[in-house]
Order: C-alpha cells, then sequence, then structure tokens
C-alpha cells in the first residue's frame, strides 16, 4: 500500500494541536501557570520608577500610601478581561484605594473606559510606552499587585480578578489578616 | 431516591454502551446479523434511559431539591420555573447530560432509519456512535455527575448567573448542541465509511441529511448566541470574537463546506476523500469547541468552573477521536477519480470556496489559540482583539463571496465561455449600477462599499439565477410560472440560503459602516440627537422585578416632533447572585435599531447614557434564519429525491 504524506497531513497537524494543550496542562498540574508564576518583586518595595499622573503635569508620590495598605492595578481600555474586572474593582475601591496605571491606552479611550465602567481608582498613572509595565514586571493588562503598609509587594496576579480571588485574598488583605 | 434512580440509570447506559461497543470490535472480525439486531435494540434502550435519568433532573430542578449540589449551586426557588428549567443545561454538569441525551437521541434515530441497507456499514455507525456515547458517558459519571448529593442541604440556592436568565439564552445551548452532536452522524459515517473501505452503499447520500440538520442547527444556535450578546451585554455590538463564539463559528464553517462537498459528490463522484475529511473535522471542531470551553484554557465570557482534570478527560476523548480516524484517514483513502477538471466550472468553484472555508477556519483557530503558544513559547500573556480577525476574516471571505457570486452561471464539467461573459456582463452592468446607488449612502469607508456591494451584486446574481430556470424557452425573456413545479425543492433551499448570506451581509454592512454613536451624561429631560431623530431622557424608576429589583430610564424618540415610541433601559441587580445586569433599551424598526444603554450615575441626577442608531441591524439575523430556513427546504427537498439504486 502507498502512503501519501498529503493525507496524513491532517492527522500531524491534530497532533500537533494536542501536544501544545498537553504542555499547557502540565504546567498547570506543576502550578506553573502564569497567575501562579510568582513575581519575584514579591516581598520587595515597590520599583522605584517616576509615574506621571494622568492630566497632571505631576508625579504619584507613594509616600502618601506610608502606613497604609493599597492595590495597584494595570489596565486598559482595549482590554476584554478589564471590563469583566471592572465590577468587583470597583466594589473593592470603597474599603482600600487603587492606583490604576492606563498600560498604553489612547486618552478618549481611557476617560470613556472610565465613564462606562466606573472609575475604581484614587489616582491614575499613565503609561504610554509600557516602561512602567516592564519594571512592574507586568506581562499584560490586567494585572493586580496588593501592596502592605510598609510599600512592600505582598501579592501579584495576573488576569481579571475574580469572586474567589476577591475573597481568598483580597478581603484578608484588607482587613490585615 | 428518585435521584439515585436517574444516577443509577446513567450507570445502566454506560455498561450497555461499553456492551455494544465489544459487538462492534467483535463485528469487525467478523459480522453477524443478529449481532447487528442487538446493537440497534441497545441504541434504544440507552436513549430511553438518559431520557428518564434527564426527566428526572429536570424534575430536581423544577422542584428546587437543594439535595443536589449541582442545583444548590445553580438554582434558587425565587427563580422564574422557564429557567429552573432552562438552569439544567446552564452549568457544566447538566449541560453534559443534555449533550449525552442528544447523542443517543440522535444515535436513536439512525437505528430508526430504514434507508440505510443493514449491513456491517450500518453496524460500524452504531458502533462508533456507542463509542463516543461511552466516553462522554464516562466523562459525566467520573468527573462531572449531576447526581451528586450535597454534604448539608442548604435552605436556598445560589442562584444562576442572571446574564443567563434570559429567554435567548436558555434556547441557545440546545439548539447549538443539537448542531454540535449532529455533527458526530456524519462523522460516524466517514469512519464507518474508512474501516469498512466501502463507497458502495453510496453512504454521502445518507450523510446529506444529517449535515443539513446539524448546519440548521448550528446557524440558528449561533444566530441566537449573538442576538442574546447584542441585547443582553450592553456593549452595542453583536459579535466579539470571543473564543467561545469562535468555536462554534468553526464546526459551522466545517459543515457548510461540507455541506457543498458533498453536492460534488452527488453530481460527479468526486472529492470523495475531502468529503470524508470534512467529515471527520465538523465533529472534531465541535470537540475542539467543548474542550477550549469547558477545560478554562482560555478567558472568555463564558465562564465555565474550570477544572484541569475534566480538560485532561475532554482533551483524550478529542485525542483519540480525532486521532484516530484521522489516522486511518492517512492509511486508508479511498482512491482518486481520474476524471478531468476544467477551470471554469462549478465543481472548481465549490473546491475552490471550500478551500476558502477551511482557510478562514484555520485562521480563526490561530487567532483563538494565538495567545495559549505566546503564553507557551516567551511565558506572555497576550489578548488577541477583533481588529485581528477583522484583519484577517473580513478579507478572506471577500473572494469567497465574489465566487458564489459567479458560481450559478457556471455549469457542472465545462463552461461555455462566450455563454457565461454575456451572463458575467449583465450580472457587472447591474452590480454596478447598484454600487453606485449604495455609493450615495456614504459609507464609512471603502471597505464598506466593497461589502455593501458585494450583498448587492450576491442577490443579482440569485435573482439572475432563478429567471434563468424559469424563463420559457432559451431565448425568450418571458417566463414560464409553471415551470416552478419542475424545479427542485433542493435548488429552492440553495436560493433561499444564499439569499440569507446576502441579507446578513447587507446587515453588517449597515451595523458596521452606517453606525451613528451618542455618549453624554444627561440629567432628566435633557433631549438629545441621534441622527434624524430626537430623544428624551424623561423618568427613572426603581422596579421590582420576581428575583431581582431594577433601577430603569425611560425615553421618549421623538421623529419629527411625533413620538414614535417610549422604550426602557434597565440596570438590574440580582438579589440572590449578588451581581447585576444591563438591560438595553431598543426600539427595533425593520431598517434601524435605536440602541440605548442606562450608564452609571455620574452625579446626583445625572447618568451616562450611550445611544446607537444601528441601521439594518436586524437584518443579520434574518439573514442567518433564511439561511437556516434554507436548509430546512433542503431537508424537504430531500424526502422526494431519487435514490440511487445501488446492486449490494
Amino acid at each position: 500500500m502507498k502512503i501519501k504524506f498529503i493525507y496524513l497531513f491532517p492527522f500531524i497537524f491534530f497532533l500537533s494541536l494536542l501536544v501544545i494543550f498537553f504542555i499547557k496542562f502540565e504546567k498547570i498540574e506543576k502550578g506553573e501557570s502564569i497567575e501562579q508564576i510568582q513575581s519575584p518583586l514579591i516581598g520587595k518595595n515597590i520599583p522605584n520608577i517616576k509615574i506621571i499622573k494622568f492630566n497632571e503635569n505631576q508625579k504619584i508620590s507613594f509616600s502618601k500610601y506610608k502606613n497604609k495598605r493599597f492595590i495597584l492595578n494595570f489596565f486598559a481600555s482595549w482590554c476584554l478581561p478589564c471590563k469583566i474586572e471592572a465590577p468587583l474593582l470597583n466594589k473593592v475601591s470603597s474599603k482600600i484605594p487603587i492606583i490604576g496605571i492606563a498600560y498604553k491606552d489612547k486618552e478618549e479611550d481611557m476617560i470613556k473606559f472610565l465613564k462606562n465602567y466606573g472609575n475604581p481608582f484614587s489616582e491614575i498613572g499613565v503609561d504610554q510606552l509600557g516602561s512602567i509595565a516592564i519594571e512592574w514586571g507586568v506581562y499584560g493588562v490586567p494585572e493586580t499587585f496588593l501592596i502592605d503598609e510598609n510599600g512592600k509587594i505582598i501579592y501579584k496576579y495576573a488576569g481579571a480578578i475574580s469572586h474567589e480571588l476577591y475573597k481568598d485574598k483580597i478581603i484578608p488583605f484588607i482587613n490585615n489578616d | 431516591m428518585i435521584n439515585e434512580f436517574g444516577h443509577l440509570l446513567l450507570i445502566f447506559a454506560l455498561f450497555i454502551s461499553f456492551y455494544s461497543i465489544i459487538i462492534f470490535a467483535l463485528n469487525i472480525l467478523n459480522f453477524s446479523d443478529s449481532k447487528l439486531l442487538l446493537i440497534r435494540k441497545f441504541s434504544n434502550l440507552n436513549f430511553f434511559f438518559i431520557f428518564i435519568s434527564f426527566l428526572i433532573l429536570e424534575y430536581a430542578f423544577i422542584n428546587s431539591d437543594f439535595s443536589l449540589s449541582l442545583i444548590a449551586n445553580n438554582s434558587h426557588t425565587s427563580k422564574p420555573m422557564i429557567y429552573k428549567i432552562s438552569g439544567l443545561w446552564g452549568n457544566h454538569e447538566g449541560s453534559m447530560l443534555l449533550w449525552i441525551l442528544i447523542l443517543t437521541f440522535f444515535t436513536f434515530l439512525v437505528s430508526k432509519t430504514k434507508v440505510i441497507p443493514k449491513g456491517i456499514f450500518f453496524s460500524n455507525v452504531l458502533g462508533i456512535q456507542n463509542l463516543v456515547i461511552f466516553s462522554f458517558l464516562l466523562f459525566t459519571l467520573f468527573l462531572s455527575n449531576p447526581f451528586e448529593r450535597t454534604e448539608s442541604i442548604p435552605f436556598e440556592g445560589k442562584g444562576l448567573n442572571p446574564l443567563l436568565q434570559d429567554p435567548g439564552l436558555a434556547f441557545h445551548p440546545p439548539m447549538l448542541y443539537l448542531g454540535y452532536v449532529g455533527l458526530s452522524i456524519s462523522f460516524s459515517f466517514a469512519v464507518a465509511s474508512l474501516i469498512t473501505k466501502d463507497l458502495k452503499p453510496n453512504w454521502f447520500i445518507y450523510l446529506k441529511p444529517w449535515t443539513l440538520v446539524s448546519w440548521c442547527f448550528l446557524t440558528l444556535g449561533i444566530a441566537l448566541g449573538s442576538w442574546w450578546a447584542y441585547y443582553e451585554l450592553g456593549w452595542g455590538g453583536w459579535w466579539f470574537w470571543d473564543p467561545v463564539e469562535n468555536a462554534s463559528l468553526m464546526p459551522w464553517l466545517i459543515a457548510t463546506a461540507l455541506i457543498h462537498s458533498i453536492n460534488v459528490v452527488e453530481k460527479r463522484y468526486d472529492f470523495i476523500n475531502w468529503t470524508i475529511l470534512l467529515a471527520i473535522l465538523g465533529f472534531s471542531f465541535s470537540l475542539l469547541g467543548t474542550f477550549i470551553v469547558r477545560s478554562g484554557l482560555l478567558t472568555s465570557v463564558h465562564a465555565f468552573a474550570s477544572d484541569p482534570y475534566r480538560g485532561i478527560f475532554i482533551l483524550i476523548i478529542l485525542g483519540l477521536s480525532t486521532g484516530i480516524p484521522l489516522f486511518i484517514f492517512g492509511l486508508k483513502n479511498f482512491k482518486k477519480n481520474n476524471s478531468k477538471f476544467f477551470l471554469l466550472s462549478r465543481e472548481t468553484a465549490l473546491l475552490f470556496n471550500n478551500l476558502i472555508l477551511i482557510v478562514s477556519t484555520i485562521t480563526i483557530l490561530i487567532g483563538t489559540l494565538y495567545p495559549l503558544i505566546i503564553e507557551l513559547i516567551q511565558n506572555s500573556k497576550i489578548s488577541v482583539g477583533p481588529a485581528y480577525f477583522n484583519a484577517t476574516f473580513a478579507p478572506i471571505m471577500v473572494p469567497f463571496v465574489i465566487v458564489m457570486i459567479i458560481a450559478p452561471f457556471l455549469s457542472w464539467q465545462k463552461t461555455a465561455k462566450k455563454n457565461l461573459i454575456k451572463k458575467l456582463m449583465l450580472l457587472l452592468i447591474l452590480t454596478i449600477f447598484g454600487t453606485f446607488i449604495f455609493y450615495y449612502l456614504k459609507p464609512s469607508s471603502i471597505f464598506g462599499l466593497i461589502c455593501g456591494s458585494l450583498s448587492i451584486s450576491l442577490s443579482i446574481s440569485i435573482i439572475l439565477e432563478v429567471f434563468n430556470k424559469l424563463k420559457s424557452t432559451k431565448q425568450s425573456f418571458l417566463l414560464d410560472i409553471k415551470k416552478i413545479n419542475l424545479l427542485p425543492k433542493n435548488f429552492f433551499g440553495m436560493i433561499i440560503a444564499h439569499l440569507g448570506l446576502a441579507v446578513f451581509l447587507a446587515g453588517i454592512t449597515g451595523e458596521q459602516f452606517f453606525k451613528i454613536q451618542f455618549e453624554k451624561e444627561l440629567t432628566i429631560n435633557q433631549k438629545f440627537k441621534l441622527g434624524q431623530y430626537e430623544i428624551l431622557f424623561s423618568n427613572v424608576k426603581e422596579v421590582n422585578g420576581p428575583n431581582y429589583v431594577s433601577r430603569s430610564a425611560e425615553f421618549d424618540i421623538f421623529l419629527e416632533k411625533k413620538i414614535v415610541k417610549k422604550i426602557i433601559s434597565e440596570k438590574r441587580f440580582y438579589t440572590a447572585e449578588k451581581s447585576q445586569t444591563t438591560e438595553a433599551g431598543i426600539y427595533s424598526s425593520f431598517f434601524k435599531d435605536i440602541y440605548i444603554v442606562f450608564g452609571n450615575k455620574v452625579k446626583a441626577n445625572e447618568w451616562i447614557i450611550k445611544a446607537y442608531l444601528n441601521p439594518m441591524v436586524t437584518w443579520i439575523w434574518l439573514g442567518a434564519s433564511l439561511m437556516a430556513l434554507g436548509g430546512l427546504v433542503s431537508i424537504i427537498g430531500l424526502k422526494n429525491r431519487k435514490i440511487l439504486k445501488i446492486e449490494d
């Protein structure tokens, strides 16, 4: 029987897809998914980089938050998960200050976004070039950092925050448990 | 007690399907008629068991039996009855049971058909169906059991996701599953023909009705889902290229290709291997979609509880049920028919469009999985947005529609050039004329003009085709209406479905390129303009619904100082689920929709109001319904079709 390679091509194509899925699952099993990769910044002070405030020609001063806990959230108007996490973030904002960093976003889009989905941020910084994101080790938007009263990052989460995360991490963090 | 009985029936069904598989395996070695009788009986019994089990679970949902953890987690006593019923498939475990119910139902129907000769081929089809049933039953019983009890019975359930408490969404999953699972029949036919290596029974003739049925359901299911997204999410669009939407679009594209390639097999006995491949891929992509949705590999609006073990199990099902058939296909395909191909022939046009459908499917697949691949290679997370799909999928579809426009003028085998040019000239002139009229409506971009003129041209081509068929003699321009009776019904099916695409394209053109948007903070009694309409923000009220409280805004729509419609936009807060939904206020008419979203409060008595004037948007779903109707007409047409007599 003659075997023609072209007829085996669909099989090979599907096989390679399966391999990709399996590698991904291996990673999840080992707990290596991005959400769980602990940022090297954890336990360290927040990166010392100037963040220019939106619409104001001054930088965000973190000294204001001395002896206070706060949350820092990277977001963008073009990001779908940011829309998904917006209601929850608004809920969180009544309990703790949240600093928002607009990642590679257009001003007018961002204003629209905040109008439509609510503005949970006490202060908004602009990261037009993505350089602040690099300093903070951000993989993509949204990412959320929990920062304690000593200015140390104690937790980081990549992806839209969920009700589980809210219950398991954010509420204990706010209550300082 | 009764719930345990439902659970027990599922276990019985598992054993029955396992026994069917053993018969199937023995059949391959040596076939006997008595075994065939048994496997048919088993298929009937299996459907009966699953059906009773499904009814038991439905009964538990209706009675809010919170001793089942599934119901405690997904239902609530205050929910309206319809959502208690649809609550069964609004979650992972219940929807798996619905999936299996439909799977056994289709298998039951196949075992009842009288057209297929009762031989080894037929028993292989049932055997493969049972293999699929078995693996899904195993999955459901061990990793997503709907009949699992809670340890302590709660007084009240957690409720159903409010976004899903909607009539559109109540019927969207069953429709989609009927489509997905229907494709398993085409799959089984294809695999059985590969195993038996016997094309005598002309399996593609039996294949056609099943493929058409599942295609119709898929079309309706996808349309229903997109309609829901349009009015429920309040984002002002109708398609978001979300991974789950893509997961349903991919099998649809494959099924579309399959229907057309079956036509070529029927007419010219060609494309046989290609058709078999498509039949396998159709169901594979359905499984791939299920896998993507339920494994939690990709984030999307549709969040099912994600459990990596579930994902791995579905991955194994996907791997085996796709890998093995594709491997067999690689080794045991059918000999090529050495028929001649001419560039200007209908089969070439069909082949070309088949290829485009596959390319577009792969484009969507790449876009959907790209974030995953990038994450593996670079460990960084990215999201592929509509920008990618609009830049890749849309341009691919332009030549597709052009070929669709020309194809009716081509004949099978070979087309006379002279005749063709004459007909095409007429088409071209009419198209240019139509495009000019359209140009004066000022679409917002050149792509809008292309999209609109394609829609016009496609409709003209369809009209000309009907005209050609009805001409009393070749030369005259008089129509002979009596000829309608002579035309086959599936011709009308094709005409209606293609017209559906033209209407759909017109809808997209209107929605994408003529849309008017408005967005501002307004206080009560303020007016704003939207196109030629004037809209008054007249009132804000608090209303209590059956299981939610809502704040609703009233708008009066004026046209030339006369009130045409009052509409209400809501923000609902569901108390049991503690979450909020947006109900856009929509004034829908044949040519345009006025779509108003009641946004957040900015100051006392001041809210953000978003409004859209969406021209022709209803045509999108009208077009999709026409396509499904065309499919239905074709199925009815199959009944009167002469079935090729095959000697055994």
